[in-house]
């Protein structure tokens, strides 16, 4: 594959149609037999959702951005093996979730819990909307915003995970339960757990 | 029929979880509405998880570095130019198409010369035999008679040596 500069210029001058006309598992299967504007196509659909979850999984956003272009790479480098068994994204965010576990346990953890304390780089732009909030309320906004994070940082690997996928992805159980490698109830009830977790934490806020 | 409660039977937990967002299918919802008038345990539980939605809509993501394209299909780039180097050797052999063929032609009719002599040649096939060391063992009476075929020969030659009228055999 030749490196695109910008990476999107097949998608938007080559296979303008192409979204609309075909799914994610045609445009894979497109990607098997050698059609690489396809992997593009792919990559722009997808690429948000799995920097998102795997931002919200491992909080750092460059750690996020590694591993989401690492689950890119294998579903590019898998592309000859690709079989259609299972939806697209459920796979994918199957890699996704693999990545961010390992990641979490080989302990890039510690890096982005001390960011958990310290307001992140990237994120206070976004958090402030354009109706220029009075800096008291930026600030309560901002404790609070640190608050829910920590709440989910504090979750197990596995229930984050569920968490972020359910609430975020808008994931069906079936899809959750296949990316996490478990049933659909034991997925039910991580989730069950989870949330009254949440809850229990994050009471006073509401 | 009447909704068993999903906290106490462990059963349809996710109808407390889903209940108010577009997952849940009307029918069950209106049997959670009945539930929910009568079991507080629950209501507290949706109430709950209702605030939990909304503090967790307070975290957005940040938006994806414009970077990420490209660094991606530079490690696609990289990957691809390793397996290259290693397929480089043997790259010929696609480019040639002819040449894998004619490859396979020869193996093919090499085996088929060599594999029926290697048949003829071992013959026996199965366990090996430890090899047999043969005496040739002669009997008395072979003896007996090559010392008097010995012994007629020496009179013949005494005979032949002494005169033609002399010769007795």
């Amino acid at each position: 594959m030749q490196a695109q500069p910008e990476g999107t210029e097949w998608v938007e001058s080559d296979v303008g149609g192409l979204a609309a006309a075909l799914d994610d598992t045609e445009l894979m299967i497109r990607v098997k037999e050698g059609h690489e504007p396809s992997f593009a196509l792919l990559l722009k659909k997808h690429r948000s959702p799995v920097v998102h979850f795997l931002y919200r999984m491992v909080q750092n956003a460059a750690v996020a951005e590694e591993l989401a272009q690492e689950a890119f790479l294998r579903v590019y480098r898998s592309r000859t093996t690709y079989e259609p068994t299972a939806k697209f994204t459920t796979w994918l965010f199957r890699i996704a979730t693999h990545l961010a576990l390992n990641s979490l346990r080989d302990g890039k953890r510690e890096r982005q819990e001390e960011r958990l304390d310290a307001v992140s780089e990237e994120a206070p732009a976004r958090q402030i909307s354009d109706r220029r909030p009075t800096v008291e309320a930026a600030l309560v906004k901002e404790s609070r915003l640190a608050e829910v994070r920590r709440a989910v940082a504090a979750l197990p690997a596995k229930q984050r995970a569920a968490v972020l996928m359910h609430k975020y992805q808008e994931m069906d159980y079936t899809q959750i339960a296949k990316a996490l490698h478990c049933s659909e109830s034991a997925v039910k009830s991580l989730l069950f757990r989870a949330y009254e977790t949440l809850r229990a934490r994050l009471a006073h806020m509401a | 029929m009447e909704l068993r409660c999903p906290i106490a039977s462990q059963e349809n937990l996710e109808w407390l979880l889903d209940y108010g967002t577009s997952r849940m299918a009307t029918g069950d919802a209106a049997a959670l509405e009945r539930h929910l008038s009568t079991c507080a345990a629950c209501r507290e539980m949706v109430a709950g998880r209702r605030s939990v939605d909304a503090a967790l809509d307070l975290w957005e993501a940040p938006g994806v570095s414009p970077a990420f394209n490209r660094q991606l299909y530079q490690r696609i780039q990289h990957e691809t130019s390793w397996r290259d180097r290693l397929w480089a050797p043997f790259r010929w052999l696609v480019a040639w198409r002819g040449i894998p063929a004619a490859a396979a032609a020869c193996v093919i009719a090499a085996g088929l010369i060599v594999a029926p002599r290697m048949m003829v040649e071992r013959p026996t096939a199965g366990p090996a035999q430890p090899p047999v060391i043969r005496v040739d063992s002669q009997q008395p009476e072979q003896v007996v008679r090559d010392l008097d075929d010995m012994e007629m020969l020496h009179n013949f030659d005494r005979a032949v040596q002494s005169g033609p009228g002399s010769a007795r055999l």
